[in-house]
């Protein structure tokens, strides 16, 4: 195992930010290239989304679209980043082959460039989660400035999961659509509609699911609510394993990338 | 001054996803020359305990029949493969140019695409908008710059990517063959350019077919053959009996 060569890899690429930063935007534009709206459609489909199951789960529940609209929109662009992580993660190497094979270049970038892709969906939805906010009356409060620390360590964490499952994804070609097929029931069996408290006194068992975790991390400053202990500390500890698994992961078999893709 | 040294450089090449009775395998074993071993995994001996040294200077043209493990060593030199065992030390920064339309989206503009390419090769903006006018007149594309590349002739991308590619400065320069494509007066520029660069750099290695690219641009000659270096020396030296034993080779 060779842990100066990995060190050495993240440090680099990292100084390199230009070359997975603009990466990560061209990408961005050239999906959007033909399109008028561009990546205002993120957006829009989501209003779309979040605002037809609102109004179908307030029926059923008998409650108030107020009440459900925005926690499930904020949950719901929350996992769309969170499991972005995951389905993208595993094809994050095995699509740049093409780079990979013909320049000498930093393997840590792909997973920055991956990064910095799913942040600026995020940040979009952000922008229509936080308009839908206001002009449904709710202001902000000072408990949203939480959302960037929660972010930081969940971006660490997703960094470090994406590069676990990019690994697995590529050397082992059965992968990438077992992971799919379970991030499709992902969303149910995870808080994002539902609440952990519909579990009753055994509503910690909602956090086995890791996603669960990071989920109300981020959710709870968007809605203006602090986060708590329980789920802080489980963040915390899952970020510390990931990315211990991630880096020796990387510092073994960081140079074989180019022989599995 | 730049150098680079390899000191018994190895680098064995696994396969995957391929059993050892594999009738792909055998073909593969045919189509190659390459040694390949089949243990548990298969692995493709590509270089075998190579020590060599280049300086400052050497244009080294590098040959050898299919399979010799010509890209292998370009891309082992370069740090794309990192060799199983042995050393490699490289002095300088080295500029590879294996597929000249790395990074090329066919959904952006021209212009787009000049920038998006450049990053990846490591320029800042800066420098690419210092270059980008004498990219685009190199390029002979016009209007066309500002649409999209999917509605550009091959001969277009390839004046494109050259153009981009073209205004790169380093100490060594890593070449496979790339020629042949785009119309016949691009050719004829697009060689002047690549002299121009050669000669700004210090340390070359250039791989080839064309006997003619080859006079033309190396000083030294490196032959390969399964991996292993058959023989290195001057091009004037043992440039003439390599040609002579392909050409016989290829008429009987």
């Amino acid at each position: 195992m060779n842990y100066t060569l990995a060190v050495k890899d993240i440090i680099n690429s990292v100084k390199k930010w230009r070359v997975w930063y603009n990466l990560a935007l061209y990408d961005t534009k050239a999906k959007y290239q033909r399109t008028k709206l561009g990546p205002i459609w993120i957006v829009l489909v989501n209003l779309i989304f979040v605002g037809g199951i609102s109004l179908v789960w307030s029926i059923i529940q008998h409650a108030d679209i107020r009440s459900i609209l925005p926690r499930f929109f904020s949950g719901f662009i929350v996992w769309q980043f969170l499991s972005s992580f995951v389905l993208e993660g595993c094809e994050v190497f095995t699509v740049e082959k093409k780079i990979i094979f013909n320049i000498p270049i930093e393997k840590f970038t792909f997973l920055l460039k991956n990064a910095v892709i799913q942040s600026v969906i995020l940040l979009h939805n952000l922008a229509g989660f936080f308009i839908v906010m206001t002009l449904m009356g709710n202001w902000p409060n000072f408990y949203m400035l939480l959302f960037i620390p929660a972010l930081i360590l969940t971006l660490i964490a997703a960094i470090g999961i994406s590069l676990i499952l990019s690994f697995i994804a590529a050397r082992f070609r059965d992968i990438s659509p077992l992971i799919k097929s379970l991030m499709s029931v992902g969303m149910l069996v995870t808080p994002v509609l539902w609440d952990a408290s519909q579990f009753g006194t055994k509503y910690y068992l909602v956090y086995i699911n890791p996603f669960a975790i990071f989920l109300d991390l981020l959710r709870k400053p968007l809605l203006g609510q602090p986060i708590g202990m329980l789920e802080l500390s489980l963040a915390l500890m899952l970020t510390f394993v990931i990315s211990g698994v991630a880096f020796m992961l990387f510092s073994r078999f960081r140079h074989r990338i180019i022989y599995w893709i | 001054m730049s150098k680079i040294t390899l000191d018994k450089v190895n680098l064995h090449y696994p396969l995957y996803d391929l059993s050892a009775n594999d009738f792909r395998l055998k073909l593969l074993k045919a189509a190659t020359g390459g040694k390949i071993e089949s243990g548990k995994d298969v692995t493709v001996h590509a270089l075998n305990d190579i020590s060599i040294e280049f300086n400052h200077g050497d244009r080294v043209a590098i040959v050898g029949g299919n399979g010799a493990g010509k890209s292998t060593f370009l891309r082992t030199v370069a740090g794309i493969y990192e060799p199983t065992s042995g050393q490699i030390k490289v002095e300088g920064n080295l500029s590879t140019l294996l597929d000249i339309t790395l990074g090329m989206n066919d959904e952006l503009s021209g212009a787009q695409n000049i920038f998006c390419m450049s990053y990846i090769l490591g320029r800042t903006k800066k420098q690419i908008e210092e270059r980008l006018t004498e990219i685009i007149e190199f390029s002979e594309l016009g209007e066309f710059i500002n649409l999209p590349v999917r509605t550009y002739s091959s001969g277009m991308r390839v004046r494109l990517a050259f153009s981009v590619i073209s205004f790169l400065s380093s100490d060594i320069l890593i070449i496979d063959e790339f020629f042949g494509a785009g119309d016949k007066g691009f050719i004829e520029k697009a060689r002047a350019k690549m002299m121009e660069l050669v000669t700004n750099s210090s340390i070359l290695l250039f791989v080839s077919h064309s006997k003619e690219l080859v006079y033309e641009l190396c000083n030294k000659m490196l032959i390969l053959e399964k991996g292993h270096v058959k023989e290195f020396g001057g091009i004037k030296e043992i440039g003439p009996k390599y040609f002579k034993e392909k050409k016989d080779k290829n008429e009987s």
